[in-house]
This record gives C-alpha cells, structure tokens and sequence, in this order.
C-alpha cells in the first residue's frame, strides 16, 4: 500500500489504473531519453540503430500500458 | 482433602513454569544482545579502524594493533596541510556551501512539490509520481558526458562555477527529498488543515502556520538525507569541480603523499575523520527528530 503502490494488493480498477498511470510514468521518462538520444545520433549522422530498437520497445510498452490504462474503465 | 492437597500439587508447576519462561526470556535477553553487538561492531568497525589509523604514527601505517597505538596529531596536520598541492580546508568549505544550497533548493522545491502530490486531487497525479520515480531511476553515470560537454560548452567548467556541482547535486536531491516529505505528508490528518480554514486562514496560512510545523520531523529528516547525499557525492564532483570547487570526496581521493606513488593512508584516515564527524555532530543533535520523521508514516504506508 502507500502513495507509491496506490491500493496494493487491493485488486480494485481505480487502483490498479494508479499503478498503471505511475507504470506509464516511469516508461515516459526513459522513452523520452530515447527519443533525445535518437533524435541527436540521426541528426549528427551517427548509427542510431540499437537507440532507435530501443525507443520502439519503450514505445511499444508505453502504449501496451496505456491500453491498460484505458481498459481499466475508471 | 482434595481442596488442601490441590494447592499443594499445583504450586510449584506455575513457579517452575515461571523459572522456565525466566530463562527462555534471558536466552532470548542474550540472543538479542548478542545480535545487536554483532550489528554494532559489523556497522562501526570500520569507523574504528580509520579513526584508530588517523591517530597512529605514519611509520606504523600498516600497524595491526587493534587498539590505538603511537598515537599522534600529525596526520590531522598533514590533512590540512597545502604543502603538498593538497586543500582540504578549502575543500570543507566548498562542500559545506554545495551541501547547504543543495538542501535549501531541494526543500523548498521538494516541499510544495510533495504537498501538492499527497494532499492534492489531479489527473494525471500517479504520472507524475511514475517520473519521479523514473528519473530517480536514472544512474548518473549516464548524466556525466552530456554534462561535462553542455557545462563545458557554457565556460561552467572553470573558476568558482558552484553551479556546476550545486544543479545536478539537487537533480539527485529532489527525488529524495519528494519520496520522503510525501509519505510524510501523506500521513498528516486533514482535519487540522480543515480546522485553520474554518478558523480563517487562507490554503497558504494553513500550510505555513499549521502543517509546516507539524512535519518539521519530516523536514528535518528529509534535509538531513539531502545533505548527507550532496556531501558524500563523488562521481559528478570528480568531473565537475574545479580547484576553486573542489569537494572533500574529490580532494581526499587526490590526496598526495611524501613521495611519488606513495598513499597517505594515515592523512586520509584523518581527513576521513573530520568529513565523518559533522554528520554525526548533526545525526546526533537532531536524533530525535530523524527517529520521529522515519518512522512516521510507518504503520499505514
């Protein structure tokens, strides 16, 4: 329980969409980094393979949780 | 018969019984000593050997007497000595400034930041806390090249630039200090915020007049945590300062001895003595505080 594990192991919809919403939280920061540092290698011309890999998986999970989110109904 | 004999038989079971809770209750009384000494002398041995080594002369370095032997003053001398190219004394100072604006920044950032996440209703509120969380996540040592590239880009990487060291030391604060003060806050009762209002006060009044004191506890500790963080930082501090900057972390460790190669074991010892000792000068003085602050919020999570 607690403000960082909103109704833990409660299983209501309203908490689990706060634990989703703090999920989507934590994957936005680390796909927004991704994007920078995807955006700066195209830009300079560098190999921006492995960064760009990353950012679609962390796009992918971002938009998987957001689904989540959604589905919750709250 | 029965009624006399009764008594007699059934005495002595609960006196036996008593003796045999006694002794389960000192063994138990002994196990839990017994762990605590092992806890205390696991937590301080080191602390003990590097006071015991910033005491004992520098000819007996690698001296394994437990206990101080040869004991002098010099190696505090040697510490703050500038002989050598080195400047601790300064180097105190540097982080007695970076360490106090660090905590001054993250608190008050921190503090109108956790208030609103614990006691605020918004959307979007759990996202927030998630990035938060996510940028405390972030290891620093993937922060470093793109600092030292954008500070030295901006000319922050020379002279008296405390920024350099001061804005990515709160970058680390701030998610402590936000942590810490919202389950702290978090745990408050409402009803006397709700209380001032009726009585008057304005939402500013009632968070100033009424639940600032209140959590002073929480305050303390969470201002303690911030600064024990910014003064034990080295990574960034090694990149980042300059010799006008310089902190006690990065001043040690480049610490030089009488000779080329040669570790001053004894003087960093030392030195390490004197870093040591305003944290606990300022653990001990606001104990009861940090205890209180710790543990409040502990029961309900």
């Amino acid at each position: 329980m607690g403000l960082f594990n909103p109704g833990g192991g409660t299983g209501d919809a309203r908490s689990k969409a706060q634990r989703l919403e703090v999920l989507l939280g934590i994957l936005g920061v680390f796909a927004l980094m991704a994007t920078i540092q995807t955006v700066v290698l195209e830009v300079r011309g560098e190999p921006a393979g492995s960064s760009a890999a990353l950012l679609a998986a962390l796009l992918l999970a971002l938009w998987l949780t957001w689904r989540a989110r959604r589905n919750t109904g709250v | 018969m029965t009624a006399t004999t009764a008594p007699t038989t059934t005495a002595p079971a609960p006196r036996g019984g008593q003796e045999l809770h006694t002794k389960s209750d000192r063994g138990a009384k002994i196990r839990m000593y017994l762990g605590l000494a092992a806890l205390v002398i696991w937590g301080l041995a080191p602390f003990y050997w590097m006071i015991v080594t910033a005491f004992r002369d520098v000819g007996f370095t690698f001296d394994t007497t437990p206990w101080p032997t040869h004991v002098t003053l010099d190696n505090f001398k040697t510490a703050f000595s500038t002989e050598r190219g080195n400047h601790f004394g300064a180097a105190l100072v540097h982080s007695i400034i970076i360490g106090i604006v660090t905590t001054v920044v993250a608190m008050l950032v921190g503090v109108f930041a956790s208030y609103a996440l614990a006691r605020l209703k918004f959307p979007g509120k759990y996202v927030v806390l998630g990035v938060i969380l996510g940028s405390s996540m972030f290891p620093g040592v993937a922060l470093v090249s793109p600092l030292f590239q954008l500070f030295s880009d901006i000319g922050w990487l020379s002279g008296t630039n405390y920024q350099a060291l001061i804005i990515p030391n709160i970058s680390f604060a701030l998610p402590l200090t936000i942590y810490t003060l919202t389950a702290f806050l978090a745990e408050m009762p409402w009803e006397l915020e709700e209380s001032a209002r009726i009585d008057g006060c304005t939402p500013g009044q009632a968070f100033r007049k009424i639940m600032l004191p209140l959590a002073a506890p929480g305050l303390f500790t969470t201002a303690i945590l911030a600064f024990i963080a910014s003064w034990n930082e080295y990574l960034l501090a090694a990149q980042f300062s300059t010799p006008a900057t310089q902190t006690v972390t990065v001043a040690i460790a480049q610490f030089t001895g009488a000779q080329p190669h040669q570790e001053p074991y004894t003087a960093v010892m030392a030195a390490g003595t004197i870093v040591t000792v305003p944290l606990i000068i300022m653990v001990l003085f606001f104990q009861r505080a940090i205890v209180s602050g710790l543990t409040a919020g502990g029961v309900k999570g």
